[in-house]
C-alpha cells in the first residue's frame, strides 16, 4: 500500500516541476563549477606563457627548472613561488586534467560538499511544506496515517534524491565534454603531463558519498520544513549553516562530512575544502549518524503529533 | 456499516460532544444535522483519527488504520494544490486507479476541459468543489463523507449531485453534514442530529417519510 503513495508524491514532485527545477539549478551549478574550472586552465595557462615570456626575455633556463621543485609559501599577501614556470604548469597540468572526461565526474562529484546541502536542502523543505502551505495534507491524512506519510515523503526524497542526481551527472558530464573540447583547441593539452596525476578511489565509492550528502541535506530539509512549515525560513537556516557559519570543529556536521571528502576526494580543481578539526573516523561516522537519526525522529514526531488543521 | 460506541470529545476539560453511541448503516445515505460549532466536522476528524477522542470507530470490524484507503472526506474547503491545474491534481490524487484518459472523461461530466487545464487557484469555490467530485468518482471510496457539499455549486450542479449521491449510495456507505436542507429533503435515509451536546439517530429512511429537515431543525435544535 506504501508504494501506491510513494508513487503519488513521484507524480506530485513530477506534475509540479519541482524535480525539474531542482534538476535545473542542480546542473547549472555543476556547469558552473566547470566553467570555473576551465577559467582557471585558461588563467593559469595564461600565467604559464607570461612566465615562459619572462624566461625567454631574460635568458633563464626553461627546462632546468621545469625539471625542478618548487616552494609555494603563503603570507597575507597572497604568497611566494619558488619557482613560478614548473608551478604554473602543474597548476594547468591539475586543471586540465580536472576538465578531462577522465576526472571531470569527480570534480563534479566533490562539489557536491558545497552544493548539495543547498540544493537538496530546497528539496527536503519543498516536500515537507507544500502539502501545509495548500492544506492538502486534510486529503493525504484520510487515505493514509500520518506516521505513513512521513516515511511516503522521506521514501520519495530518497528515489527522486538519486534520479535528479544521476540525470543531472548526465547532462553536465556531456556539457564538460563539449567544454573540454573547446580547451582542448584552445590551450595546447598534449604539452601537459596530465599522467601522473590518479584518483585515489573509485567513482562509485565518490558517487556514494555524493548521495548521502544528497539525502543528510535532504533529510534535514525535510526537517526544518516540517519544523517552520516554510520553505524560506528553512533555506536561510542551511544557506547560514553551510556557507556563513565557520566550522565549529569536532562535533559540527559539516566538520565530519569534511572528513569524509579529504579521504574520498583529491581535489584537483577548483573544488576544495577546508581540512577538519581534530576529529576521526568514529566521530565523524557518529556525529553524521546522529544528524540522521535525530533528524528522522524529530521530523517523525511532528508530523505525529501536530494537527492536520494547523495552518 | 459504521458503528460507533462511546464517542465523546473535549477540548482542554470542555466537553464538545457528549458519550454517543450510533451505527452509521452500510450503502445509506446518512445525514447529521447541527447548528454551527456544535462538532459536526469535529466528528469526522475523530472517525478519520486525525484527532484524538474517547470511544470507538469501527468499520465493518475494522479499525480505521485497516480500512483508510476506503475512506474520502470532501472537505467543506476542498483543498487542492493551487498551484498546479486541475488535471494535474486528479492524477495526483487519483492514486493510480484510473488511467489519464479516463480521468479526462469523469473530469468533463462535471468541469469543461478548458477550465481543467488551468491552475486551480483561478477556481471559484463551487469549481473546486465539482473538481472534488470529480476525485470521488476516481477513487471509489467505500466510506465518503462529504462535509457542506452543497455550498457554492449552482442550482444545474445541486440538481444532478442529487442523483449522483443517490447513485453512489449503491456502492459506498455516505455520510453529509449541511445547512442548505433543501438540497438533502430528498435524500437523506438515515437523519442524525446533535442534542444536548450528544448524536442520536432520530430517523430511518427519512426521505419516505416525507418529513422537511427544516421542520425537524426547528423542532429537535431550536
Amino acid at each position: 500500500m506504501m508504494k501506491k503513495y510513494v508513487k503519488q508524491e513521484l507524480r506530485w514532485g513530477i506534475n509540479s516541476k519541482i524535480y525539474y527545477i531542482v534538476a535545473i539549478f542542480l546542473s547549472l551549478l555543476f556547469v558552473l563549477t566547470l566553467f570555473l574550472n576551465y577559467s582557471a586552465v585558461i588563467n593559469t595557462y595564461d600565467s604559464y606563457l607570461k612566465t615562459e615570456n619572462y624566461y625567454v626575455e631574460n635568458g633563464l633556463d626553461i627546462e632546468k627548472d621545469l625539471a625542478g621543485e618548487y616552494n609555494l609559501e603563503e603570507n597575507e599577501n597572497g604568497g611566494t613561488v619558488s619557482n613560478p614556470i614548473l608551478y604554473y604548469k602543474d597548476t594547468v597540468s591539475r586543471h586540465i586534467y580536472a576538465a578531462s572526461p577522465k576526472y571531470m565526474l569527480s570534480q563534479l562529484l566533490e562539489s557536491s560538499i558545497l552544493l548539495f546541502p543547498l540544493v537538496f536542502g530546497i528539496l527536503g523543505l519543498l516536500v515537507a511544506s507544500t502539502d501545509f502551505k495548500y492544506k492538502t495534507i486534510k486529503l493525504k491524512t484520510v487515505r493514509m496515517d500520518r506516521s505513513t506519510l512521513g516515511i511516503v515523503k522521506q521514501l520519495s526524497i530518497v528515489f527522486s534524491s538519486f534520479i535528479i542526481l544521476v540525470i543531472t551527472l548526465i547532462i553536465s558530464y556531456l556539457i564538460g565534454w563539449i567544454m573540454y573540447i573547446k580547451l582542448s583547441s584552445s590551450i595546447p593539452i598534449e604539452e601537459f603531463n596530465v599522467g601522473t596525476f590518479n584518483a585515489s578511489s573509485l567513482i562509485i565509492v565518490k558517487f556514494i558519498f555524493a548521495y548521502i550528502i544528497a539525502l543528510i541535506f535532504a533529510e534535514i530539509g525535510y526537517t526544518l520544513g516540517m519544523i517552520f512549515k516554510n520553505s524560506i525560513i528553512g533555506m536561510i537556516v542551511i544557506i547560514v549553516y553551510i556557507y556563513i557559519l565557520p566550522n565549529l570543529g569536532r562535533f559540527d556536521l559539516k566538520n565530519s562530512y569534511f572528513y569524509f571528502a579529504r579521504k574520498v576526494f583529491d581535489f584537483y580543481g577548483v573544488v576544495s575544502v577546508q581540512s577538519p578539526k581534530e576529529t576521526s573516523l568514529i566521530v565523524s561516522t557518529l556525529i553524521i549518524l546522529s544528524v540522521i537519526i535525530i533528524s528522522f525522529i524529530a521530523n517523525m514526531f511532528i508530523i505525529v503529533k501536530r494537527s492536520s488543521f494547523e495552518s | 456499516m459504521i458503528q460507533c460506541t462511546n464517542f465523546s470529545k473535549s477540548y482542554s476539560n470542555k466537553c464538545i460532544i457528549e458519550k454517543s453511541s450510533f451505527e452509521i448503516r452500510e450503502n445509506k445515505i446518512s445525514f447529521l444535522m447541527g447548528p454551527n460549532g456544535s462538532g459536526k466536522t469535529t466528528l469526522i476528524k475523530c472517525m478519520m483519527e486525525m484527532e484524538k477522542y474517547n470511544g470507538d470507530f469501527i468499520f465493518e470490524g475494522k479499525n480505521i488504520s485497516q480500512i483508510r484507503d476506503k475512506c474520502m472526506v470532501l472537505w467543506d474547503d476542498c483543498p487542492f494544490y493551487m498551484n498546479l491545474n486541475g488535471i494535474k491534481n486528479l492524477i495526483i490524487f487519483g492514486e493510480n486507479k484510473k488511467s489519464k484518459n479516463e480521468i479526462k472523461e469523469i473530469a468533463s461530466n462535471y468541469l469543461d476541459y478548458g477550465l481543467l487545464r488551468r491552475k486551480v487557484k483561478t477556481y471559484s469555490y463551487g469549481q473546486k468543489k465539482k473538481l472534488a467530485l470529480v476525485l470521488v468518482e476516481i477513487l471509489e471510496p467505500k466510506y465518503l463523507i462529504m462535509d457542506e457539499i452543497s455550498n457554492g455549486l449552482d442550482y444545474e450542479m445541486i440538481r444532478i449531485l442529487k442523483k449522483i449521491i443517490k447513485s453512489w449510495s449503491k456502492d459506498m456507505t455516505i455520510l453529509l453534514t449541511g445547512h442548505q436542507f433543501s438540497f438533502y429533503n430528498d435524500i437523506v435515509d438515515d437523519l442524525f442530529v446533535f442534542k444536548n451536546k450528544q448524536i442520536t439517530l432520530l430517523k430511518e429512511n427519512f426521505s419516505d417519510s416525507g418529513e422537511k429537515l427544516e421542520d425537524v431543525y426547528d423542532e429537535e435544535i431550536c
